[in-house]
């Protein structure tokens, strides 16, 4: 009797954990404390070198299904926008309070609140009501400038397995020669790479697992883990170089990586160069503004209050602006929904205020060619580039969306351009995901990640191409030219022409030349 | 630029040194050294690499007078020299990269005039126009083979000036020119982003001769 007592106590605790959670991901701030810093004292992180024969991820899901198994029976849940809220921006001079009055009765709203770092509202309405609709219902109002679903974004890169320690990606561009004109920029600028975290800090954090979890459809159930303490620690290559670090998923200052991409993307931006270890970046003397926006698949394990939501999005670009970086990188984004004016919005606050914005342009070349929704802003904003990628050979990678919005090209690796070898990706140093997606073990071997761990890999996505140009707008700035929309022109003017004469749609104007940008204009030539 | 600015004085220098003998036979001949300023037509072009559309110009020459009226005939050179740097034009933005620029330009320039000598003994004014030949040579930092410019393009001059008999073999005068020298400029670089393809300008030259 007793012990079927506590057994129901312990399911109460854990459903009442997993609707807490869940509750805080469809509504807004306060955040629970579902995660606790332990210590900010932790062992040195472990450089395991190149694996070349890891596990290899298959290509993220557009967007990533639920896992949790407190959301797996949520019908409202397609994967595309969170239940029960909706993103609405009234017109400037509106009554807020008598708009947000109305705006609720509308929709039935239960709670409205202007997050931080925002110009805009989120209105809760109730989860049986479809946000698609209610958003739609809202935009028909006078008083109201946009109003949207809260879209789900996902990162932009595909994994592969490694083979080869080789960057090719760098002398493809000509970044040796690029280098000697401007090396590596310098601390003055601050690049923000809006991601899934960034291996900047040593700490043990503790994270309560409550749910288990299904990895893939039809998969088995991955056993919740109880309390765990997860180590994190710097990536070496990277160094002690982080200004302003803010985790939007977590909500606080502390944007560790538990995926694996936002680290890898932040090596392409900055790796420590020329050092005589591991590999290189393109401004290596940057420094990095680490801000999570998006939720790796542990961040969902560990019930994260936010997921990569357009609203978090664009908080996470006001906030890199308002914090002083230059330039934005959003290896990030979606496909599906509707258009995004929050994250429109924001990014045209951050060009506003001179700071140079790279987008991914997607990766469903072969699954529909959908553009990244949040890159459709770009070729209508000077200051902000939809970027799409190339393989080893220079050509298109087969994965690259193309569409009207793709600008620019830069290298995101292509493994088929390399006879379907892993060197044909980008090589960086990031997680270990050996040690890090133990979720792709059998249940039986599951267990907590490790996230002091390091090792270098081959990436390829948009994802990857995206940091390519990131490092050239700091690298511009550096050089002298602070202007996004003379960054965009300068990189444009200079690219290499692909593909039919001009732009198209699958290089945009071009392969990124930095030297040449680099080295601007003389009198004649 | 100092082996240049030699081989211009001796330019001036021989052609003072042929006046003389020459001038019993009733053509005068005579040797100029010449400084000035010179209003290049690209001007945002040179004030953005160089802060300054306008430069110093130095150089000489010889002309030749015929015995019928005032017909003459004059060849002569000059030269301009800057440095300045690399740039980004951006609409009317400008952002300078730090990266040298050095440009010479030496022009010939090759004339045919007429001299006004019935007006006054001592003050001779004088027109006259024709084929310029300018050299043109940019060079800067970090550039590799094909990046740097050394070409000649041709154009043509117009002049007008006035020339003071301070002695019987000495000569000061100022003259006005004006030079065209299209499609020198706009292919690339910053002339193109300001669409200045004029290589030419208006120059102010201050002319010291030696011989009739």
């Amino acid at each position: 009797m007793s012990t079927s007592h506590a057994r129901l106590r312990s399911v109460a605790c854990g459903v009442a954990l997993a609707v807490l959670g869940w509750s805080s991901l469809s509504g807004q701030e306060p955040a629970p404390a579902a995660r606790a810093l332990v210590s900010e004292a932790a062992l040195p992180a472990i450089d395991r070198g190149l694996r070349a024969q890891d596990i290899v991820r298959d290509p993220e899901r557009v967007p990533r299904r639920p896992l949790r198994a407190d959301a797996l029976d949520r019908s409202a849940v397609d994967g595309a926008y969170l239940p029960g809220s909706v993103i609405v921006k009234f017109k400037d001079g509106a009554d807020r309070g008598a708009a947000v009055s109305s705006t609720m009765a509308q929709v039935a709203g239960t709670s409205a609140q202007q997050p931080s770092w925002a110009d805009f509202e989120i209105v809760n309405i109730a989860d049986s009501m479809d946000p698609e609709v209610a958003a739609a219902a809202l935009r028909a109002r006078g008083d109201v400038e946009y109003a949207q679903p809260r879209y789900l974004n996902h990162t932009m890169y595909r994994p592969n397995d490694p083979l080869y320690s080789n960057q090719w990606n760098f002398p493809a561009i000509d970044m040796e020669r690029a280098w000697d004109i401007q090396p590596g920029a310098s601390s003055n600028v601050i690049v923000a790479v809006l991601d899934t975290g960034v291996a900047f800090k040593n700490a043990t954090f503790r994270y309560n697992s409550t749910v288990p979890v299904q990895i893939e459809d039809g998969g088995p159930f991955y056993p919740a883990l109880g309390i765990v303490d997860v180590p994190f620690a710097i990536a070496p290559e990277l160094g002690d170089r982080f200004v302003a670090p803010r985790d939007f998923i977590w909500n606080d200052n502390d944007p560790v990586d538990m995926d694996g991409h936002g680290t890898h993307v932040s090596g392409t931006v900055g790796q420590l160069t020329n050092n005589g270890v591991g590999v290189a970046g393109m401004a290596f003397n940057v420094r990095i503004m680490p801000v999570k926006v998006i939720s790796g698949t542990w961040d969902d394990i560990f019930g994260s209050p936010f997921a990569g939501t357009d609203d978090v999005v664009a908080r996470g670009v006001r906030y890199a602006v308002d914090n002083g970086a230059k330039v934005i990188n959003m290896s990030l984004g979606r496909e599906q929904g509707g258009p995004a004016p929050t994250v429109d919005d924001a990014i045209r606050y951050a060009v506003q205020r001179g700071v140079f914005v790279a987008i991914a342009s997607g990766n469903t070349k072969e699954e529909g060619n959908q553009p990244n929704v949040l890159g459709n802003i770009a070729p209508s904003l000077a200051g902000a580039v939809t970027v799409g990628a190339v393989g080893r050979s220079l050509e298109v990678a087969y994965y690259s969306t193309t569409s009207p919005a793709v600008e620019l090209s830069a290298p995101g690796g292509d493994f088929r351009q390399s006879g379907g070898q892993g060197s044909g990706g980008i090589l960086q140093q990031t997680l270990d995901l050996d040690l890090l997606e133990t979720f792709n073990r059998p249940p039986s071997q599951f267990g907590p990640p490790r996230a002091d761990s390091f090792a270098y890999y081959y990436f390829q996505g948009t994802s990857m191409a995206t940091p390519h140009v990131s490092g050239f707008a700091a690298l511009l700035i550096q050089q002298g030219i602070t202007s996004p929309a003379a960054i965009e022109e300068a990189m444009k003017k200079s690219a290499t022409d692909k593909g039919p004469p001009g732009r198209d749609d699958a290089y945009g104007f071009g392969l990124i030349s930095p030297r040449a940008a680099l080295r601007g204009m003389g009198l004649a030539r | 630029m100092r082996v240049w600015t030699i081989r211009l004085l001796m330019v001036a220098v021989l052609g003072t040194g042929v006046a003389v003998p020459a001038a019993a036979q009733g053509v005068d001949i005579k040797g100029y050294g010449m400084v000035g300023g010179m209003n290049f037509a690209a001007s945002e072009s040179f004030d953005a690499v160089f802060g300054s559309s306008t430069g110093l110009i130095f150089g000489g020459g010889a002309e030749v007078g015929l015995p019928w009226g005032g017909l003459y005939f004059g060849i002569g050179a000059w030269r301009y020299s800057n440095d300045g740097e690399r740039v980004f034009v951006s609409g009317s933005d400008v952002f300078p990269l730090g990266i040298p620029l050095s440009v010479d330009i030496t022009p010939i320039e090759v004339t045919a005039g007429w001299r006004f000598k019935q007006i006054s003994p001592r003050l001779v004014p004088y027109v006259g126009g024709g084929w310029s030949s300018y050299s043109y040579k940019e060079t800067s930092d970090f550039a590799v083979t094909g990046d740097d410019v050394d070409e000649r393009f041709n154009g043509f001059h117009i002049l007008g000036g006035v020339e003071f008999k301070a002695a019987r073999w000495l000569g000061i005068g100022g003259e006005i020119v004006f030079s065209r020298v299209p499609n020198a400029l706009g292919v690339s670089g910053v002339s193109e982003a300001f669409d200045e393809d004029n290589l030419g300008g208006t120059s102010y030259r201050l002319k010291i001769s030696v011989g009739r």
